[in-house]
């Protein structure tokens, strides 16, 4: 059921020390990405229990983005290491379980990369425009066993 | 007053299936495959889902110009037809609707659901190794009031109803044979034979809840998981929560809830007066044994229809645990009845 | 007779004053059905049995005595045995406050499956003995009547007790050829049926926190979908947040379940849960070498990580 007026909506956990100030970088440089995106400043990937990501899809995003430092870089040292760890693990199950992989994306974007961050939200929001609004196996409510 | 007719199986089909909607119980579905099979009955786990369902609205709201509009959303209440056995009918006709139809304020929902349902009661020929109806004052032959009672013979139904004008298909009933008469009543003492728990006795309830504090009951509830598939899937057990669903528009939702959840009891400033397993089993036994008979004239908030016994992951049975405690308090059973 | 002598291990436990009680099985009320016992006095010890009826995951106890005093002496099968070995890495129960009765398993029998099997059986009709399963007098080949997550057992000896009843089997049916694995069924659906499947199931759940209850694994002392500040699920059983109840309860297992079925088992409207939890498992094992619950010291896969992990998936 795609409409015309349909716009993704997308939650984005940004980690606080990369992510977070390559968005910011993005905006004091003027780029220009998809409104799209709703941030939520986390302080570390590592910190982002797959709970938030479950509960952004229940209250109605159409996708999720969780960023981070690369690699080496993170500030609490390994944060993004066991982030990364958890995520795979995550991902997989989502995956074998039917979800579209596109719902759910990860990256690593560092203060520097404004560039980056832009470009990561305009390819988030493009793969989640293209799926459509998310299904969620939920049924009209109703008072009526009947139905 | 009592009228009892004889009416062949394929009428019996044929009234089924000219009603609006049929439902019945997976229990029922068991034991009587062949009279919904022609007929595209919905089933339930659990028969108390057809008047007080897992979950539903109550209202919708929204934040809208600076006030909350809000939105009553009233059920759609279908006719139905339902197929069950005397337990459960006796759980819908006995139990739930004193809890929500009684009194000065019944529940609204509650009696738009209940009131556009017939019961259809089936009698339960082969009580199962989880039946205990009789123990509660039940019986696997009970006519239960404003219902049709059935008994499926060979290829005709014995009928048995207060009120004849009622149902259609009394048009289609004729007088019982003699000899039907006799093989129903051969059927009923069988039937009650194969359920060997006594009737308990009116003392019970009044013993069983002096025994509040005794320590057996730590050595009952010891096992118990303290999960909700006993009370979920328990037609008498009526507990329930409400909540919101969602912050800034949603809807007013209300779900079941049960008293082995320890959130169940949980008061806001941290304190639970049922902290443990111990606790909450035993409110589990005595709502209905003790305080559920004590208010509502001797009936018991159970029905024995064992289904508890058969879902529990740990064999938790409510048969022993009551027998024990009946030991216990001395109150016994009644003399036969 | 094995029975025989757990009875006698338990017996001279209670007598000697070494334990405070004993964690077994007992007859359960049903047939085919067993149900936990725990036995404080010597004369109750009777009362114990073992058999592939013993379904429930007993270290799912332990978690009662959390700080206590007392000494429990538990009996345990192969993954229960795995789920006590967790429970002692993450320090939710002393070892030297534990005396394991390790009973190597040759896997249980799913009533359900024996019924369909044998039509009309009674439980005077199947015999256990050591290991041999004769039903109405006839050897009978137990693997047809596994439990499901019995087909994937790797670890039918219990990695660590204290005593040992019977014999150890060695290798569990995991690679044997004649039992199909209960995760392959699953694997072979396509992702659409698997979808399909699972929304199916989902709308069935009543959310009784059944399989979180049996779980020897579930010890927090609030729920995260109990929880209401934030509440991340919602308490009705709507079928995406039972959905979600179950890929948060998955997460928290993953690298800890020991793959024990306990949760499918306890299912009251038997939705075959065990999977989610035993997929999350198995991709672990496959990625990270990382086996739950053996005893080698080795650092939960989620508490650690390698430079050089896998990271394809990230842009």
């Amino acid at each position: 059921m795609k409409t015309l007026d349909w716009e993704p909506k997308i939650v984005a956990f940004l980690c606080h020390w990369c992510s977070y100030a390559g968005a910011d970088l993005a905006g004091v440089s003027r780029m220009q990405y998809p409104p799209n995106v709703r941030v939520i400043r986390v302080p570390c990937s590592g910190a982002i229990n797959p709970l938030y990501i479950f509960k952004a899809l229940r209250e109605g995003a159409d996708g999720v983005l969780v960023s981070g430092c690369h690699p080496g870089d993170c500030h609490y040292i390994s944060g993004n290491y066991y982030a990364r760890r958890k995520f795979m693990v995550m991902k997989n199950l989502l995956e074998w379980l039917g979800f579209e992989p596109e719902r759910v994306q990860f990256s690593w974007v560092s203060a520097s990369e404004g560039q980056k961050f832009s470009q990561v939200v305009e390819e988030v929001v493009e793969s989640v425009r293209s799926l459509g609004p998310a299904r969620k196996m939920i049924k009209e409510f109703s008072f009526d066993v009947r139905r | 007053m009592k009228h009892a007719g004889i009416v062949k199986k394929s009428d019996f089909i044929t009234w089924l299936a000219s009603r609006e909607a049929v439902i019945t119980s997976e229990r029922l579905i068991r034991r009587h495959k062949e009279l919904v099979s022609s007929v595209s009955a919905m089933e339930v786990r659990n028969v108390k889902e057809t008047v007080f369902p897992g979950f539903g609205t109550l209202f919708s709201y929204r934040w809208e110009d600076r006030r909350w509009i809000i939105e009553d959303i009233p059920v759609t209440a279908k006719k139905c037809t339902v197929l069950v056995h005397p337990c459960e009918a006796t759980a819908l006709n006995e139990v739930l609707d004193r809890v929500f139809m009684n009194g000065e304020h019944p529940e609204r929902d509650y009696e738009k659901l209940r009131s556009s349902l017939e019961l259809v009661t089936i009698a339960c020929e082969e009580p199962e190794s989880t039946c205990f109806c009789r123990m509660v004052g039940g019986d696997p032959f009970r006519r239960v009031p404003d219902t049709l009672f059935v008994v499926p013979l060979e290829d005709r139904l014995y009928v048995e109803c207060e009120e004849p004008n009622v149902w259609e298909l009394w048009k289609k009933c004729v007088k019982v044979p003699s000899e039907v008469e006799k093989e129903i009543a051969e059927k009923e003492k069988k039937s009650r034979e194969a359920l060997p728990d006594p009737p308990l006795s009116e003392e019970v309830p009044e013993q069983l809840y002096r025994l509040f504090e005794d320590e057996e009951w730590d050595n009952i509830a010891w096992k118990c998981l303290n999960c909700g598939a006993c009370t979920y899937l328990c037609p008498t057990c009526y507990c329930f929560d409400i909540h919101a669903d969602g912050r800034l528009k949603g809807y007013q939702l209300r779900s079941w809830d049960a008293c082995m959840f320890p959130r169940f009891t949980l008061h806001a400033s941290g304190h639970n007066p049922r902290p443990g397993y111990r606790e909450r089993v035993r409110q589990r036994v005595l709502h209905k044994f003790s305080y559920f008979p004590m208010r509502e004239e001797g009936r018991f908030g159970c029905v024995g229809c064992g289904a508890c016994v058969e879902v529990c992951p740990v064999n938790w049975d409510i048969r022993e645990a009551v027998q024990r405690m009946v030991k216990k308090s001395g109150a016994g059973y009644a003399r036969s009845s | 007779m094995y029975e025989d002598k757990i009875r006698k291990i338990a017996w001279d436990l209670l007598e000697k004053g070494n334990v405070d009680f004993i964690i077994g099985w007992e007859k359960g009320s049903l047939p085919f059905l067993t149900a936990p016992l725990i036995c404080r006095d010597v004369a109750e010890t009777e009362r114990l049995v073992w058999n592939p009826f013993c379904a429930n995951n007993l270290a799912r106890y332990l978690k009662y005595y959390k700080g206590g005093k007392e000494k429990i002496a538990l009996c345990v099968k192969g993954c229960d045995a795995r789920a006590v070995s967790v429970l002692l890495r993450e320090e939710q129960i002393e070892r030297e406050r534990l005396v394991l009765i390790g009973l190597p398993c040759h896997g249980l029998i799913n009533p359900k499956k024996l019924l369909e099997n044998f039509p009309d059986i009674t439980p005077g009709e199947v015999e256990w003995e050591e290991g041999i399963l004769r039903i109405r007098g006839k050897e009978e080949n137990i693997v047809h009547l596994l439990e499901g997550s019995c087909t994937r057992c790797r670890y039918p000896d219990p990695p660590i007790h204290d005593f040992l009843v019977g014999e150890k089997l060695g290798e569990g049916y995991a690679e044997s050829s004649e039992v199909e694995d209960m995760l392959e069924y699953y694997d072979k659906m396509s992702t659409e049926e698997r979808e399909e499947f699972f929304a199916r199931e989902m709308e069935r759940c009543i959310r009784c926190y059944a399989c979180r209850n049996a779980c020897p694994l579930c010890y927090c002392q609030e729920c995260f979908a109990e929880s209401t500040r934030p509440s991340w699920v919602s308490p009705a059983p709507l079928a995406f947040d039972n959905l979600l109840f179950q890929l948060g309860r998955t997460m928290h297992m993953a690298g800890r379940c020991v793959e024990c079925g306990a949760c499918g088992r306890s299912c009251p409207v038997e939705i075959p849960i065990d999977i989610l939890p035993e997929k999350v498992a198995e991709s672990i094992r496959k990625e990270f070498g990382f086996e739950s619950g053996l005893d080698t010291g080795e650092t939960a896969p989620l508490l650690t990580y390698r430079e050089d992990d896998q990271e394809d998936f990230i842009k």
